[in-house]
């Protein structure tokens, strides 16, 4: 009896991790072949992955140059955004918090059509690259705030500052000294969340993007459109090698912060 | 004897939703001396400590001076106290010998002699082992006394501790507050301590100052406290005594159950109360006064009697463990030697 439950979970998890997996493995094997319509049988070949460096390779510097444009942005803006809410009492400071969460529940297309409004008619700064930086840093910056101010929140920020002053500790010092490495955990795991967010964007980019400020999601679906499909797999291949690592480790540093927080 | 004079001078303090936690109160700790807070919870105690800390700001007109200085517009950083918190707040990213010489690292001492200073508070606090450990390694006596040696490694003018022994278990508070009150004395600096048990208070303290409803109601050494209570209050918290109510007549106390001696003179409107200990269960034939047992508790070293019937209220008297006293059974009462507490009649503040 028991060991017929335990066959039927196995089965049940093998077809789930199948149903998720194979696509995805089908698409890097593709990417791989020589050619699609004859097969494995044509054999293996790195040129589709030549080719689409060829073609895209600027997408792939750009949307790496965005991402980090995105992590310096949440580190200089969000870290001490947190530390002043978790400083801060009062329902003004907590309605802020609820607010700085907004964007999380807009949808990309609304957040990029607003920016588009705004923006739009300066044409200087609506073709250039600081334009999807702008929309990234409005989409990553909650999660940073949010992961930071967490850890912030589970130490008791307010009670070991005010150790730390009557210790004779100046608030610059505080900050140094006691704010940020306590908040280490959350500040990386927050950084890891952002600069996987930012390379992944499609929604908002694909509305922001002009021909020449594509980004990798949105260079993808411009392949998958009008390439063949062995060079649109091997770019997909690309960004899973790309994204991947940065994906293990958000894991590991959000378990990390979440053992730090209990 | 070492540390500063703390003297407060109309100190109050009123939060922003209007509602005072500290009424103007003065207040005088001469130098070395430990004194406890103690009050209930919500009475201000905390606040006060607070407020010569330099972590709160008195309302406009207060002053707090140290050795005579006024030092009310300083910030903490810059009074050069040593405070103790009740969750003990220890730095999680720092090693204990981190935590214990933070404070003279950013006085800017030299690193060999923040080392020679860290170990030799360690050695004080009976510490030195926990030197190199994290901060949740410790268990929660240790926390406190780390936490105690953070405090006084910079050599603070005054020692600020908020109810320091409150994150404890029962069992090991007890321990650590004879340990407290030895460590106190042997750093020899100006203490206050903030406290809402009355034990802990009376074995740590110099003078312990009672606060109640934002006010300080009486400061006395822990013996006077005990002895002369300034009201009935005071009488009632520290100590548990009960009110005995009846009328003053030719030296005794007329009572529902017969009568006390209270040799006079005594202020036209005095109150008598009475604690657990002050009364004794003697043979009825010999008692004076008598009532009826309504419950008996057996506590080990001691037998604590619920009587009615003797005085206007309910009376409780801790008699011999093996003492006869069953639920319904009427004992006779005597006063013990000094038992009788008699205070003037004050008007009771909410």
């Amino acid at each position: 009896m028991r060991a017929a439950a335990l066959g039927f979970q196995i089965a049940v998890t093998g077809l789930a991790v199948a149903f998720l997996l194979i696509p995805a493995l089908m698409s890097a094997v593709t990417g791989v072949t020589a050619n699609y319509f004859r097969g494995l049988s044509s054999g293996l070949t790195l040129d589709w992955v030549a080719r689409v460096w060829e073609l895209y390779a600027s997408t792939v510097w750009r949307s790496m140059r965005i991402a980090l444009g995105a992590l310096a942005a949440a580190l200089l803006i969000g870290v001490p955004a947190a530390y002043a809410l978790a400083r801060a009492p009062g329902r003004l400071a907590r309605a802020i918090e609820e607010f700085v969460s907004l964007p999380l529940a807009v949808p990309g297309l609304a957040l990029a059509l607003a920016l588009l409004q705004l923006y739009g008619t300066w044409r200087g700064f609506r073709i250039s690259e600081w334009f999807i930086l702008v929309g990234h840093v409005l989409y990553t910056l909650p999660f940073m705030i949010r992961a930071v101010l967490a850890v912030f929140a589970a130490i008791d920020l307010p009670k070991l500052e005010e150790a730390a002053a009557a210790l004779g500790a100046p608030p610059w010092r505080r900050f140094i000294d006691i704010a940020v490495p306590n908040a280490a955990p959350g500040v990386l795991a927050g950084a890891l969340t952002v600069v996987t967010l930012s390379i992944g964007e499609f929604n908002l980019t694909w509305m922001l993007h002009t021909p020449l400020t594509k980004t990798l999601p949105v260079g993808l679906a411009d392949s998958y459109a009008s390439m063949r499909l062995e060079v649109a797999s091997a770019y997909t291949l690309v960004f899973f090698v790309m994204v991947l690592p940065l994906l293990v480790a958000m894991q590991w540093a959000a378990a990390r912060a979440q053992g730090f927080v209990r | 004897m070492s540390g500063a004079a703390i003297a407060l001078e109309g100190v109050a303090r009123t939060f922003p939703g209007g509602a005072q936690a500290v009424r103007p109160c003065a207040l005088v700790v001469p130098q070395g001396e430990i004194l406890g807070l103690l009050g209930p919870s919500g009475c201000g105690k905390t606040t006060l400590l607070r407020l010569i800390a330099g972590l709160e700001r008195p309302d406009p007109g207060g002053r707090v001076l140290f050795d005579g200085r006024d030092v009310t517009r300083l910030p903490v950083e810059a009074r050069h106290v040593g405070m103790v918190f009740q969750s003990y707040a220890l730095f999680p990213n720092m090693t204990v010998a981190g935590n214990v010489g933070y404070g003279l690292r950013v006085r800017g001492v030299r690193r060999a002699e923040i080392a020679a200073r860290v170990e030799e508070v360690l050695a004080l606090c009976d510490a030195s082992a926990l030197a190199s450990r994290r901060v949740d390694q410790l268990s929660g006596g240790q926390r406190q006394r780390v936490a105690l040696a953070r405090a006084v490694a910079v050599r603070p003018r005054v020692l600020l501790l908020d109810e320091p022994l409150s994150a404890l278990d029962a069992a090991l508070r007890e321990r650590l507050r004879d340990e407290l009150a030895t460590l106190l004395r042997r750093f020899a600096i100006t203490a206050v301590f903030v406290t809402h048990d009355q034990a802990e208070a009376l074995a740590i303290a110099d003078r312990v100052a009672v606060m109640r409803a934002g006010r300080i109601v009486q400061a006395d050494t822990p013996r006077a406290l005990y002895a002369a209570p300034a009201d009935a209050w005071v009488a009632r918290f520290v100590g548990g005594a009960a009110d005995l109510g009846g009328v003053v007549s030719d030296g005794s106390l007329l009572l529902p159950g017969g009568r006390l001696p209270a040799p006079g003179p005594h202020a036209p409107r005095a109150r008598f109360l009475v604690r657990p200990g002050g009364l004794d269960l003697a043979d009825r034939s010999e008692a004076t006064l008598v009532g009826a047992v309504t419950r008996a508790t057996f506590l080990g070293d001691r037998l604590r009697v619920e009587i009615d019937g003797a005085a206007e209220g309910a009376l409780v008297v801790d008699a011999a463990p093996d003492a006869a006293a069953a639920p319904g059974a009427r004992v006779g009462l005597r006063l013990r030697p000094g038992g009788l507490i008699v205070v003037p009649e004050a008007e009771e503040a909410p």
